[in-house]
């Protein structure tokens, strides 16, 4: 599914980011567009296994927050590892967007609200 | 792939041989009414419309330029086909269609991650097209191997290829081929799970937030901010029971480095350890000051061969070489609509007890800092200065001195 408000995975996805980025102001629609690197806090001239280790955290903490805070559970046939791995493929691209995050988040984790 | 080669096809055929049928047996009126229609064609941008509603697999450019071609060839004005051909030339081999190929013919997800990119060659001064892959693949990942309060402790092993080919290694800046296997633990900060009734009251905030903040234009609703707040409240409670959170790993890794020829090669065995630490609130300067710190440490043994630019200036001993990179990632609140964010990284590569002849030829020691202003988009401004060794030299690194990003 497309970017979209009325999507809770999109919309936990992009609350969480907000409040962990420390921004306030900015559109739903502007925020599907932040590039990956700044959703894992890459800075500019790190190496390869920087960016590795950033993405590998920055899915890790989703994760926990999905499952700690919005008591998310896993779709059929996906399990911790998947869905951490399909994050973090997403995240290690650095021309992909919060908005291809929450495609792969929707895919992955079933919300309180859509049970 | 077929109908995008067929396409390509009956345009050039088209353009180059439209000619010979249109013309030798009309009369002249049907002749200038086709020329006139042809005319009003091409200036309403009828071939491009085309080309970017039925053909836009093809290069916009060179689709418009053979329709047109086309156009003007069956209107008997004819057209310059070593303009096309060299259109063609050019256009057929841009990274962005041979991509856009290879994602028609094998999908999204390419194999090996294969994408060609353009590179700037110093040596012949020109630009050079290069096919890169990156393999990275994991055999055991992401299980929890230990159950405690604070930490999620898992065990991976994975395996890791990559590099950049061209057509002439000769002229391929980042002659390099890595192929690299790593067995590692991990500790990532246990988030406690809250009660459902948390749960359930953000899930609601987050989903208010996110409806009253779908609004176009750059100035929030009094609704957006209000929800946004809201969420973000929510958010803060957390920490009153998490201070930090943090990702720490260590592990081992092997590798066998060359270039596209593999007439210089080396093999690597080494230790490294990753840490990264997240302020949860207002716990530490960290915390306050909103910044990410990380830092990654690494000690490699490399045992080179003779062709290597260290034995080739004369010691081709095997040696120890420490490494770190260090990261700072802070925001700095918005100005003028833009989020500003101010990012440092520091990255160290030295040899232990180099020989007098790698210490004369500066090949012992290299550091590379490098400070940036960015956005959510991208960098805005930077400054790089310093060098790395050849074999960590990579794409992602940064134009050395000043550079300005905007548009």
């Amino acid at each position: 599914m497309s970017w979209s408000s009325s999507n809770i995975a999109h919309a936990a996805l992009y609350s969480f980011e907000k409040w962990d980025h420390d921004v306030s102001g900015i559109s739903f629609k502007n925020a599907g567009e932040w590039s990956t690197d700044y959703l894992i806090g890459f800075a500019a001239g790190g190496s390869a296994e920087e960016r590795k280790n950033k993405v590998e955290a920055h899915a890790r903490k989703l994760d926990q927050v999905f499952k700690a805070l919005f008591h998310a559970s896993y779709e059929d046939d996906v399990d911790r590892a998947k869905a951490i791995s399909a994050m973090a493929e997403v995240l290690g691209e650095p021309r992909k967007t919060m908005a291809d995050l929450g495609e792969v988040a929707d895919s992955a984790y079933k919300f309180r609200g859509e049970l | 792939m077929k109908q995008l080669k067929l396409a390509c096809c009956s345009l050039l055929f088209l353009s180059c041989y439209g000619q010979s049928f249109a013309q030798d047996e009309l009369p002249d009126i049907v002749k200038g009414f086709i020329s006139h229609k042809v005319d009003l064609y091409i200036e309403e941008g009828g071939p491009q419309k085309l080309c970017d509603k039925k053909l836009e697999r093809i290069p916009s450019t060179l689709c418009s330029e053979a329709l047109a071609c086309a156009a003007q060839s069956i209107s008997g004005k004819g057209c310059d086909e070593s303009t096309l051909k060299q259109t063609a030339r050019q256009e057929l081999k841009k990274p962005e269609f041979l991509n856009s190929a290879l994602s028609n013919w094998m999908g999204q997800k390419t194999p090996f991650g294969f994408e060609f990119k353009t590179l700037d060659s110093e040596e012949s001064g020109a630009s050079v097209l290069g096919l890169t892959y990156d393999i990275d693949r994991a055999f055991f990942k992401g299980s929890e191997v230990k159950n405690t309060a604070k930490y999620i402790v898992e065990r991976e092993g994975s395996f890791n290829a990559s590099g950049t080919i061209t057509n002439d290694s000769d002229k391929n800046p980042r002659n390099f081929l890595e192929t690299k296997l790593t067995a590692s633990q991990s500790y990532t900060t246990r988030i406690p799970v809250q009660s459902r009734e948390f749960a359930d009251q953000l899930t609601e905030l987050v989903r208010a937030e996110a409806v009253a903040c779908d609004y176009e234009g750059d100035s929030p609703p009094t609704e957006c901010l209000e929800a946004t707040a809201a969420s973000q409240a929510q958010f803060n409670t957390t920490s009153e029971f998490l201070t930090s959170f943090q990702y720490l790993k260590g592990g081992l890794e092997a590798g066998y480095e060359s270039d596209q020829k593999f007439d210089a090669t080396q093999s690597t065995l080494g230790i490294f350890l990753y840490a990264q630490y997240e302020d949860w609130g207002t716990h530490s300067w960290a915390g306050k000051f909103k910044v990410t710190p990380s830092l990654r440490l690494a000690v490699n043994r490399i045992n080179p061969n003779d062709d290597t630019p260290r034995a080739l200036a004369g010691d081709d001993s095997s040696y120890y070489r420490v490494s770190g990179d260090v990261s700072v990632w802070m925001p700095l609140g918005t100005l003028y609509d833009r989020i500003l964010v101010f990012t440092a990284n520091y990255r160290h590569y030295s040899e232990l007890d180099p020989s007098s002849i790698v210490k004369d030829t500066r090949l012992d020691s290299y550091n590379l800092r490098t400070f940036s202003l960015s956005g959510p988009n991208g960098l805005f401004v930077s400054y790089s200065s310093g060098k790395l060794p050849f074999d960590q030299q990579s794409d992602d690194v940064v134009a050395l001195g000043f550079k300005t990003y905007f548009k």
